[in-house]
């Protein structure tokens, strides 16, 4: 029941029309997080006790932290928290991995090594909600977040269910807060929140599931397609992707602000961005700000000179390749991005600011081809993060370089667009057009400047778009609820 | 709090408004399930003597039912159900049970994975019941709480879907060519004719392991086939099983399997199987997008040989002289 299927849509009206219709804030959270927990199970009850227990320690943990003056002992609760959640992380993520890697190693020096093969269930959700509290610990540790005595808000915090299989991972100062007070109605935010949600589920159901088959089309048996319908099908997933995990953050998002509470920002047109350390500013923002703060200025960020720097961003670029998936493709992504960065950091040039208007208030010659430059790099690392093997990776990019024979090849990529299908390329490059001419609103949809009728006509071309193009009950999962 | 609500509900009349337009611009519906409405009126009201095909959408791609007539005697005319394996096996038979009438030649010929597996999809289901409300009655009673709840959950969606698509075609019908999957994909038998002349779309997946029966499943389905046949029997019709087409590769696989499922049939479900599944393998090239449709020449190869494994039986074995099985035009009667 994902935040695409019409019975999410009849839970989320039942928790909203109780959440209003409560008007004790106790009542309220309560309702929240029971809701959540439901929510969670019914995906998957197997792993409520893994919620619930990363919930109760983390808080628990929060509270040593905040109570022990000592600073050793409030470093050893910090630690022992921290690796709580990690070892959890690790075991279902990575003990495969890390056997199967050991095993090849083992034999590749000689030795007969034959490690057990695990196939453990990846409980959903789990890299979100462990470093959401993973982030409390730290925040706290640091006296950046007073440490909540309220063990209903912490759990609503790490619970809360727009947010809870895929992020964003708001921080505790900015979440905790707004679950603790009552929060008034606001038509204003309810309605900013609402056209949210109908982008969000524009660019999920309309754009990115429509994309799959191309995507598919284009990847399922590359040895057999020609270099441009594999660009073309790498320039698609480009799209399938962001619009799919933006698509849930704008949902989710928007879901927040009908219940007043309002959630970090996710991605900012990261496609506009001039160089690759912009799009990381833009791209899953709380999560490449999680990293930033935790581990990249723990490692010592640029404080250091340019080779600290330079491991600095390397490991924390791998680090985060390899948060999103136990696999040596997802390592090399990683790794190919923080070589991206290093090099713009290296520059030294100025990098935009997510809250910064992309490509800048004019757009220059120059800028247009910046930031064509960086989507072509961005495209190409994706080539990695989506193909199975590295085999598979390099033997794509390579077929990507193979020069056209003739002018039928560089028509071949039509072909992902049989019949009605058509309209998705048109829907796309409007997409893009939109986002780009809507660049400095949070939304696209915020046409406040329109007359009523204009922004009616446009929310209704979107929805009648989402309906016709949507390919209701395909069963695509969002792809991050994998990571 | 009021005033949001009062937008939403405004917004939602509005886009009733559009619906109610858009709606009206899909009339006649050419949904690929839409199909069923001729083939069930084709059952109702076709003349006899006839040969009812019963299966999923392997027999609807697979056969020409006019070479069949053809090769059988004059006036034998031959209506094809196939529609579509999701509908599963207890729908299909209900939906055929409902319209065979006495002297009738059935012949059954689903694809072996409506055989050999629980194939429902509520959401296809519920698709037929919104065009032909009657075929609720088909629906098996364990299958109906899950209908329910798709058709709450799901079939909203699915129905605005293909609203919005069909009035898209009708406006801009070049936007529908090349599709197979229409309801005016269909001849007046009941072929799906669209994808024979037609370039392969997909080629057979080689790489697919053995399959793996649905225990429960498959004896579940030759239940059912036992059932209908007996049924069948009792108002004087006559049933016969055909193998389906398999690409050869699914065969070369699973060739045990297929053959312990025809003598399971034929033993088990008490239904007597005519043909042979070796004959009826057929290269991955003949195949149009799945491992069941076919397309060009082997259409007619296929026709031609159910034809003749038709001919083949004698028509009396059954000890219903009314159940006027039809014989190659060669052979007098």
């Amino acid at each position: 029941m994902g935040p695409v299927a019409v019975g999410f849509y009849l839970f989320f009206a039942v928790v909203f029309a109780g959440y209003w219709a409560l008007d004790n804030v106790t009542a309220r959270k309560l309702l929240l997080l029971g809701s959540s927990y439901v929510f969670y199970a019914l995906f998957d009850v197997r792993f409520l006790g893994l919620l619930a227990g990363a919930t109760v320690v983390g808080f628990v943990a929060g509270r040593l932290i905040a109570d022990t003056e000592n600073s050793r002992r409030r470093r050893a609760v910090l630690v022992v928290g921290i690796l709580s959640c990690l070892t959890v992380l690790a075991v279902f993520k990575y003990l495969g991995f890390f056997f199967e890697s050991a095993g090849l190693l083992l034999r590749s020096l000689g030795f007969a090594a034959d490690p057990p093969t695990l196939h453990l269930v990846l409980p959903i959700g789990i890299s979100f909600y462990l470093f959401k509290v993973m982030s409390y610990l730290i925040d706290v540790f640091r006296g950046k977040t007073e440490p909540t005595r309220s063990l209903l808000d912490f759990s609503t915090y790490v619970a809360f269910f727009p947010q809870l299989l895929a992020g964003p991972i708001d921080r505790p100062a900015d979440l905790i807060p707004q679950i603790a007070e009552k929060r008034e109605f606001d038509y204003a935010l309810a309605v900013r929140g609402s056209r949210q949600v109908l982008w969000g589920i524009f660019k999920k159901v309309a754009i990115a599931d429509g994309l799959i088959w191309s995507v598919s089309r284009a990847f399922g048996d590359w040895r057999q397609e020609s270099g441009t319908v594999l660009l073309a099908g790498a320039v698609l997933f480009s799209f399938q992707i962001y619009c799919d995990f933006s698509g849930y953050t704008d949902i989710s998002s928007g879901l927040s602000k009908l219940l007043g509470i309002t959630t970090v920002r996710n991605f900012a047109y990261p496609y506009f961005s001039a160089n690759v350390a912009e799009f990381w500013r833009r791209w899953n923002i709380s999560i490449s700000s999680w990293f930033r703060d935790y581990v990249y200025i723990s490692l010592g960020g640029s404080r250091f000179g340019r080779v600290r720097l330079v491991v600095s961003v390397m490991v924390t670029f791998i680090l985060s390749g390899l948060w999103h998936g136990a696999n040596y493709t997802f390592l090399a992504w990683g790794a190919l991005l923080g070589v991206g960065v290093s090099a713009t950091a290296l520059r030294g040039r100025p990098v935009l600011r997510a809250e910064d208007t992309p490509g800048g208030e004019r757009l220059t010659v120059a800028g247009a081809v910046r930031i064509l430059a960086t989507f072509g790099f961005i495209t190409l690392s994706w080539v990695f993060f989506r193909s199975p093997t590295i085999g598979d990776a390099v033997g794509i990019l390579q077929a990507m370089l193979v020069l056209p024979g003739d002018v039928s090849e560089l028509l071949a990529p039509l072909a992902l667009f049989p019949g009605t299908r058509k309209v998705l390329l048109v829907a796309l490059v409007a997409f893009v057009a939109i986002e780009w001419v809507q660049r400095r609103h949070e939304c696209p949809l915020d046409l406040a400047t329109w007359p009523r009728a204009g922004r009616w006509l446009a929310y209704t071309g979107v929805l009648w778009t989402t309906i016709l193009l949507g390919q209701p009950l395909l069963g695509a999962r969002f792809i991050y609820f994998d990571f | 709090m009021k005033a949001f609500l009062k937008l939403m509900l405004v917004f939602a009349v509005v886009q009733a408004g559009v619906l109610f337009v858009v709606f009206l611009m899909s009339l006649p519906p050419d949904n690929y399930r839409a199909a069923a409405i001729d083939k069930q009126r084709l059952l109702r009201e076709t003349p006899s003597p006839r040969i009812v095909l019963v299966g999923g959408s392997s027999l609807a791609f697979g056969i020409d039912s006019p070479t069949i007539e053809r090769e059988l005697q004059p006036g034998c005319r031959v209506i094809n159900m196939g529609l579509h394996a999701g509908l599963g096996l207890d729908f299909i038979l209900n939906e055929a049970a409902d319209g065979v009438r006495q002297g009738d030649v059935i012949v059954l010929s689903p694809g072996y994975d409506v055989i050999w597996f629980d194939t429902v999809q509520y959401v296809d289901m519920g698709e037929v019941i919104r065009f032909v409300p009657r075929a609720a009655s088909y629906v098996a009673p364990h299958d109906r709480w899950a209908l329910v709840k798709s058709m709450a959950l799901e079939q909203p969606l699915v129905t605005l879907h293909d609203i919005a698509v069909t009035s898209l075609h009708n406006v801009v019908p070049r936007l529908a060519a090349h599709g197979v999957y229409y309801r005016s994909s269909f001849n007046s038998h009941g072929d799906n004719v669209a994808a024979r002349d037609l370039d392969q779309y997909f080629e057979p997946d080689r790489e697919l392991p053995p399959v793996e029966v649905e225990t429960v499943a498959y004896r579940r389905n030759l239940r059912a086939l036992k059932e209908f046949a007996e049924e069948m029997r009792r108002r004087g019709a006559c049933v016969f099983f055909a193998p389906a087409p398999l690409d050869e590769h699914r065969y070369a696989e699973n060739s045990d399997l297929v053959h312990r499922t025809l003598e399971d049939i034929d033993d088990v479900a008490g239904v007597k199987v005519i043909g042979s599944a070796a004959d009826e393998v057929f290269s991955a090239e003949s195949f149009y997008d799945t491992s069941e449709h076919l397309r060009g020449e082997a259409v007619f190869e296929h026709s031609r040989r159910l034809a003749a494994a038709l001919a083949a039986v004698d028509a009396t074995f059954e000890g219903h002289a009314e159940c006027r099985c039809p014989s190659s035009r060669t052979v007098p009667r």
